[in-house]
């Protein structure tokens, strides 16, 4: 997550910190989104996605008078959506949501990537391929998962993923490698 | 996503490569608008956060029993306040038996109805008998004759937020209203688990279970088949299952397709 939709100046962020309704507003809009896509992504459910994107702004609200305004909130902002979805990792809801899988996303990226000539089936098939991926993501341990999904689909470097989730630059490069090969023998299987 | 692929990036064979390209390319999964204006307003009026919050600490080495009662009081009121609605009769139509958990229930009667809708309560309709019940803002259920099932159970408004209901036999259509998204409804059917969130749909069930017809309106629902394997239903198809045949997937009949339309709308009610 490097930056919000909307970049708020350090002014608005010292606003934001003091607590003011429409400073707060805004710092929502430019987050909110990117909050529940990378939850979504690393937990593949829409329901846990949203129940891990509210637990981060409950967080973000009670610690928001120590934000840095001088500092980008992004990293601050991606640990604490990371550390939440580890925690509903650890969670009981996790296990109980792990065997259904939502394709709410799917309709989301249609949405997103419209083809007007698509017909019905074309877009079940591409809906499908979308799921196969994000089902291989899920096959994943979510250590390898986080790092891979930081990196490949956040566009994250290793090393801003390292402060991220709290590990070595080598350790980060050694999960990525395998993450990739998980992933590829499980896309290889799948096909 | 819009950042490019790592062009530095040393993959050990071919595959590696297209498994980072396929999730460079997956999509972005949209918040739903109804959650994310919630969400909003909680974050900026910081209610959510005073309705969840632990109890202050500093307070409990003064007065440790005060604190705590005022903690089980506050939690008391959040679990209150988060009460589901209850399911209400909207109107029955054609002439038969009603059964609420094995019990003869008069159909004409309103308040006979309202007062058995338990969740979990196990309906079954006969004769020509169609009910229609009404969760508010949440879902909408048409029960046609020869139908049994297990009534939606009904989520907490904050907490847990997870519907089900299971399908023995017979059609069911369902619509979900504007509460309902960000709450895992799933529908068990003999040959297929769905799992729905914002749209209106139908679950055919053959009495004998041998065949299940999962038809959807608008929307997007998942489908687990009995090997496990989980498809997307969208709005106009329908997967029908066979207990002893591959899946069928095509385009709903028209027919499904115009009651499945008047379902009524569980926002208006």
């Amino acid at each position: 997550m490097g930056s919000g939709r909307e970049t708020l100046s350090a002014e608005d962020l010292a606003r934001v910190a003091a607590r003011d309704p429409e400073a707060l507003g805004r710092f929502f809009d430019a987050w909110v989104d990117r909050v529940f896509a990378l939850a979504y992504r690393l937990l593949g459910n829409r329901t846990a996605a949203e129940d891990v994107s509210q637990e981060v702004f409950l967080k973000i609200h009670r610690a928001i008078d120590r934000l840095d305004p001088q500092r980008d909130p992004g990293p601050w902002v991606t640990t604490i959506t990371c550390n939440a979805c580890r925690e509903y990792w650890r969670s009981s809801a996790q296990r109980a949501a792990r065997s259904s899988v939502s394709v709410d996303d799917l309709e989301d990226w249609q949405d997103a990537h419209p083809r007007s000539g698509d017909s019905p089936e074309e877009q079940v098939l591409r809906a499908e391929r979308e799921a196969r991926v994000q089902r291989a993501l899920l096959e994943l341990p979510p250590e390898l998962r986080e790092v891979v999904v930081l990196h490949d689909w956040r566009g994250m470097k290793h090393r801003e993923i390292a402060e991220t989730v709290g590990a070595t630059h080598d350790a980060v490069r050694k999960r990525y490698s395998r993450a990739l090969a998980e992933l590829a023998r499980l896309l290889k299987d799948d096909a | 996503m819009s950042h490019d692929p790592d062009p530095t990036a040393a993959y050990s064979s071919p595959e590696e490569r297209r498994a980072a390209e396929a999730v460079h390319a997956l999509g972005e999964a949209r918040i739903d608008a109804a959650f994310r204006a919630r969400l909003r307003g909680h974050f900026v009026a910081g209610s959510f956060a005073a309705a969840t919050e632990e109890p202050v600490r500093r307070s409990a080495p003064i007065v440790p029993l005060f604190a705590f009662a005022a903690a089980a009081s506050a939690a008391l009121l959040v679990w209150l306040g988060s009460a589901p609605p209850r399911w209400t009769f909207a109107g029955a139509a054609g002439a038969g038996e009603l059964r609420i958990d094995g019990r003869v229930v008069d159909a004409a009667d309103p308040g006979a109805v309202g007062a058995a809708l338990a969740p979990g309560a196990l309906l079954v309709t006969s004769g020509s008998l169609e009910l229609d019940l009404v969760l508010a803002n949440r879902l909408t259920l048409e029960v046609t004759p020869g139908t049994e099932l297990t009534l939606p159970d009904t989520p907490r408004r904050w907490f847990g937020g997870h519907a089900s209901c299971e399908i023995v036999r017979g059609d069911a259509r369902f619509a979900t209203g504007r509460e309902m998204p960000g709450r895992r409804f799933v529908v068990q059917s003999p040959l297929a688990a769905i799992e729905v969130t914002g749209t209106r749909f139908a679950v055919i069930a053959e009495p004998d279970g041998a065949c299940v017809c999962v038809c959807v309106l608008d929307g997007s629902v998942s489908v687990t088949d009995p090997d496990g394997t989980t498809h997307s239903v969208t709005g106009g198809l329908r997967r029908t299952l066979f207990r002893e045949a591959d899946p069928d997937v095509g385009e709903m009949r028209a027919d499904e397709r115009v009651k499945l339309a008047e379902l009524a709308d569980p926002d208006l009610n």
